[in-house]
């Protein structure tokens, strides 16, 4: 069992009446890239923002790299790569005084590797943030994340709102990461094709609460779509009991569940449905049977 | 080296990998002794998880399809191996299977279906001028 | 047009709620303050005569506060959405100038009452002349100060200098027609308070609101139509402003010394520079103004001395609340995640924020005190030598202190450490993140003095004096307990080091020392004094424990 770079458990948070989060655990092994999917106001800026202390469990308990994020900030976001959907970066700030401003603070920062970031990303030195795109926001934002060559890489949203070309950008920077040996990933996004591809954990948080954290590959072969035909038009939607979502309309139906195929067959069977195909479904297909399940 | 890699197909990523490697070499658009590229710069070029990479080249390997050679990468054996002739059977078949589904569901019969697999080859230019 | 006009206005009014309140405090500051400076010295208002002139700057430059909000609203953008709804251009310009106007009239009136109710007799005189009616040429002067600004703001979006030049005429004319109320005689007879509105005064008013009307919307239907992109003032002082920084700082990009040098360096840009600048150039301006007239009077210069309290004062505090505020203020963020998420530890990024308050608050107070020491250098040179001389001696008499010269640079240095107090404290008092905090702070001390005010109806002098003296030991007494009490926590929570805590006590005891012989007997306002000390080095204790608190919701 390699060692958590991320260590969260037992972690609730409610503003006011909302509850925010409910007893979530999380946890990132070192070397590993975990996705954290979930709608908009499930949790997931909540989260990361108590890995990177800026808010005090009030039960459980939050390690990042076996320290308290609360505690010793320095050595914990000293190796931590920020990058989030918000981007404040200050409006006033040049790229140049972004980049030797970030570099003040982070004794690994490589000035090299920055300079090649930022002429493959095509800003130039004197550009005011205040300028710049969303796009080549989220790209100096980048440079300042991951230019120190973090041990753990925490990205909120990191593609909301952005075009393709700087969505490769992102996840190149992503596996580049994880490629180097032992560097960790921790990134939430609702844009589930790219969790599906770069991830190798993935963590789902539906309203506060965690409903799986597991590796990508088991939540994919565990769940199955099956897809049925029936002789005559249903009059009522589908409902199977082991299945987590029936969609259709009538004679052909889609059922997806999870692990609980040959119980889910019976009763189609017994329903007489015929099985027409059976397929892996794509983590979208999951995340939405599941959030309305 | 040209792979492409999609959500939807419903297959897992290190499969398909798997499968177009395997079809390259097949085709012969991998030619044996030839480098497969790093790891690291393939899961760059696809945008996925290096080891998602790691793990197609593992079972590649397993198969004989490619060898790595220490400190040096990762190459295509030599095709001569019999386990490359079953791939090819495989795929055929893979293919095979769904084309009888897909003509039994038009309702075309099996015959017909030769019939027109000849007609078709008559105005065919194979690419690589028929292997057995 | 009910329904979008009934729409604006609760807009208006919500937001109305939210900043009026605040402005309103900074404007009773000043006269109120200055009351109260007299009375903790012991000095008689009355014999100290600060020229009814000198009031009225003080009351229209503090006014102009009040007109700040609406203006650079409307010149910063929330008019963009209205473009985007069905309604005429006219419609717009009515709009955003008579909510302006009402704002500002509304807050004037307000404060003028309140002035009023806190303010001796002799205040109110000196402030309003001896027409004391709340309803004078206060208001549509106001009405048509702020609707030629903000035509002016809307003309010149589209820059030209010819059109500076016809505004820079305009005003002139507007300040010179104002001036003519205050001076009937010509500029070299004695200044009179503006009485009477007549029916020429309000036919002037209304034409040039009706022109200034016209030209906003002439200005608002460029705006919306796109022809203005690129061409306001704002571009070409953009363009010329890079243009120099070019030239004086041609490689920009330096590597910082260490992160709380980034920390600061990073907040000097943000709004410490602009902050310091802006306050030291308007308030060195106005105590230019207030010293030079004041200085030649016969009538003792404690009033000199009262402002030279004051203006540090007010700089303090406005470059406090300035530098307190770490997100933007429209965020629901109490602290940008940029500086939050610094590898940095809480002491660090206080110890960052800090090093640039004193930088900001140094550079402001410094442009005041240069400001202020040109004009009592050209006071002395008209009065001549002598009425330094007579100056000095009379502060001598009635505060049975012997000074003589050193007075200027003990007061210097006073103003200093005031100016440096107030910022510190308001600063950390923002930093921690709930800006309801120093909002209470200073709405608490108004309270009580208003409270005080109040009672001076209902009991004797000396009651009152004992009330009042009780005030302001519980007050000094508070203020050193709590200091001590979060001293001690910041110690606990290792926060600060016992050799750091033991050098700002140290400083305290200093400057404790220093006060003793300088602030005028009885020993009771030195106490006091010296208990408002402590807020001079508290900050630097607390301003971990604040950022602490800001940054790491419990």
């Amino acid at each position: 069992m390699s060692e958590l770079v991320v260590d969260i458990k037992g972690v609730s948070r409610s503003f006011g009446n909302k509850i925010a989060l409910d007893e979530v655990d999380l946890s990132a092994p070192k070397g590993s890239v975990v996705g954290l999917v979930g709608e908009n106001g499930a949790g997931k800026t909540t989260l990361l923002k108590h890995v990177l202390g800026l808010f005090k469990p009030r039960n459980g308990t939050v390690r990042v790299f076996g320290k308290d994020p609360v505690e010793d900030p320095e050595s914990v976001l000293g190796e931590i790569g920020y990058l989030s959907e918000i981007r404040d970066l200050p409006d006033w700030m040049k790229i140049g005084e972004l980049m030797s401003y970030t570099k003040a603070f982070f004794p690994s920062w490589d000035d090299s590797f920055a300079e090649e970031l930022r002429n493959m990303f095509e800003l130039s030195l004197d550009q005011k943030v205040k300028t710049l795109s969303r796009g080549q926001r989220a790209r100096a934002g980048l440079i300042a994340a991951i230019a120190h060559r973090p041990q753990l890489l925490v990205l909120d949203e990191p593609s909301s709102g952005l075009d393709p070309v700087v969505r490769r950008d992102i996840l190149s920077a992503i596996i580049r990461t994880v490629a180097d040996e032992g560097r960790t990933v921790l990134f939430s996004s609702h844009l589930l094709d790219e969790v599906q591809r770069v991830s190798d954990h993935v963590a789902m948080l539906h309203r506060g609460k965690m409903l799986l954290t597991s590796p990508l590959d088991d939540v994919l072969t565990s769940h199955h779509r099956i897809t049925v035909r029936f002789e005559q038009p249903l009059e009522s939607p589908l409902k199977i009991d082991a299945a987590l979502r029936c969609e259709g309309e009538g004679r052909e139906w889609t059922v997806l569940c999870n692990g609980e195929r040959a119980r889910v067959e019976a009763q189609l069977t017994k329903l007489n449905g015929e099985i027409v195909d059976r397929a892996a479904p794509t983590l979208d297909e999951i995340f939405v049977a599941r959030m309305n399940g | 080296m040209q792979i492409h890699i999609t959500e939807a197909d419903g297959t897992p990523f290190y499969q398909q990998v798997v499968n177009q490697i395997k079809f390259l070499v097949a085709s012969g658009r991998l030619d044996e002794g030839e480098q497969l590229p790093p790891v690291r710069r393939l899961a760059e070029q696809l945008l996925v998880n290096p080891n998602t990479i790691a793990r197609a080249y593992r079972e590649l390997e397993s198969e004989g399809v490619v060898a790595s050679k220490r400190g040096a990468g990762v190459f295509v054996s030599d095709s001569g191996s019999p386990l490359s002739r079953k791939e090819k059977s495989r795929i055929l078949n893979e293919r095979i299977d769904a084309l009888l589904t897909e003509s039994s569901q038009l309702g075309v019969g099996v015959d017909s279906l030769m019939k027109l697999i000849e007609q078709r080859s008559k105005n065919f230019d194979s690419p690589r001028g028929g292997k057995s | 047009m009910t329904g979008p006009i009934k729409a604006l206005s609760w807009e208006f009014v919500r937001r109305l709620v939210l900043t009026a309140p605040l402005i309103i405090s900074i404007v009773l500051l000043g006269p109120v303050g200055i009351e109260w400076l007299f009375w903790a010295a012991d000095l008689p208002m009355a014999e100290a005569d600060i020229p009814a002139l000198t009031w009225h700057c003080v009351y229209l430059a503090l006014g102009f506060l009040l007109m700040a909000t609406p203006l650079v609203e409307a010149y910063k953008g929330t008019y963009q959405r209205m473009f985007a709804f069905p309604v005429s251009n006219r419609f717009i310009a009515s709009w955003m100038m008579v909510s302006a106007i009402l704002a500002v009239v509304g807050q004037e009136l307000l404060v003028h009452s309140l002035y009023g109710f806190m303010l001796s007799d002799w205040s109110m005189r000196a402030i309003f002349g001896n027409n004391l009616s709340l309803i004078g040429p206060c208001q549509p002067v106001f009405a048509v100060m702020i609707s030629i600004l903000m035509a002016m703001c809307w003309s010149l979006k589209k820059f030209s200098f010819r059109k500076l030049f016809v505004w820079g005429v305009l005003v002139i004319c507007l300040i010179l027609w104002i001036g003519s109320h205050y001076y009937p005689r010509g500029f070299v007879a004695e200044a009179q308070s503006w009485m009477e509105f007549s029916i020429l005064d309000a036919a002037v008013c209304a034409t040039v609101i009706a022109v200034s009307w016209f030209v906003t919307t002439q200005g608002i239907a460029r705006e919306r139509c796109g022809d203005n992109v690129g061409l306001s003032l704002e571009n070409r002082v953009e363009v010329m402003t890079t243009w120099i920084r070019a030239i004086i700082f041609p490689d920009g990009v330096r590597d910082h010394a260490s992160a709380e040098a980034a920390i600061a360096w990073n907040q000097w840009r943000h709004c410490g520079r602009d902050g310091a600048l802006a306050a030291g150039f308007g308030f060195g301006f106005l105590l230019a103004v207030l010293l030079f007239s004041s200085f030649g009077s016969r009538r003792g210069p404690e009033g000199v001395v009262a402002i030279l309290f004051l203006i540090p004062s007010i700089v303090g505090f406005l470059t406090g609340s300035i530098l307190g505020i770490l997100a933007p203020p429209g965020s629901r963020e109490r602290i940008t995640m940029f500086l939050a998420t610094s590898p940095l530890s809480d002491t660090r990024l206080a110890r960052g924020l800090l090093w640039n308050a004193w930088r900001t608050t140094l550079i402001a107070w410094g442009l005041v005190v240069i400001f202020g020491l040109l004009a009592l250098g050209a006071a002395i040179v008209r009065g001549g030598g002598s009425s330094l001389q007579v100056q000095i001696d009379q502060l001598t008499r009635s505060s049975h202190h012997s000074f003589g010269v050193m007075i200027v640079p003990v007061a210097l240095l006073a103003s200093g450490v005031l100016a440096w107090t107030l910022t510190a404290t308001f600063a950390v008092l923002h930093w921690t993140g709930n800006h309801l905090v120093p909002f209470f702070a200073i709405v608490g001390v108004l309270a009580v003095v208003m409270g005080l005010a109040l009672l001076s109806f209902f009991v004797e002098k000396e009651t009152l004096i004992l009330l009042r003296e009780g005030v302001m030991m519980v007050g000094a007494a508070g203020i050193v307990a709590g200091s001590l009490l979060a001293f001690w926590t910041a110690f606990q929570r290792k926060m600060v080091k016992p050799g750091s805590a033991a050098l700002l006590l140290s400083f305290w005891v200093v400057e404790s020392l220093l006060c003793w012989f300088i602030v005028p007997a009885p020993s009771l306002h030195r106490l006091f004094v010296m208990g408002v000390l402590m807020l001079s080095v508290s900050p630097v204790a607390v301003a971990p424990l604040a950022i602490s608190r800001n940054r790491h919701v419990a």
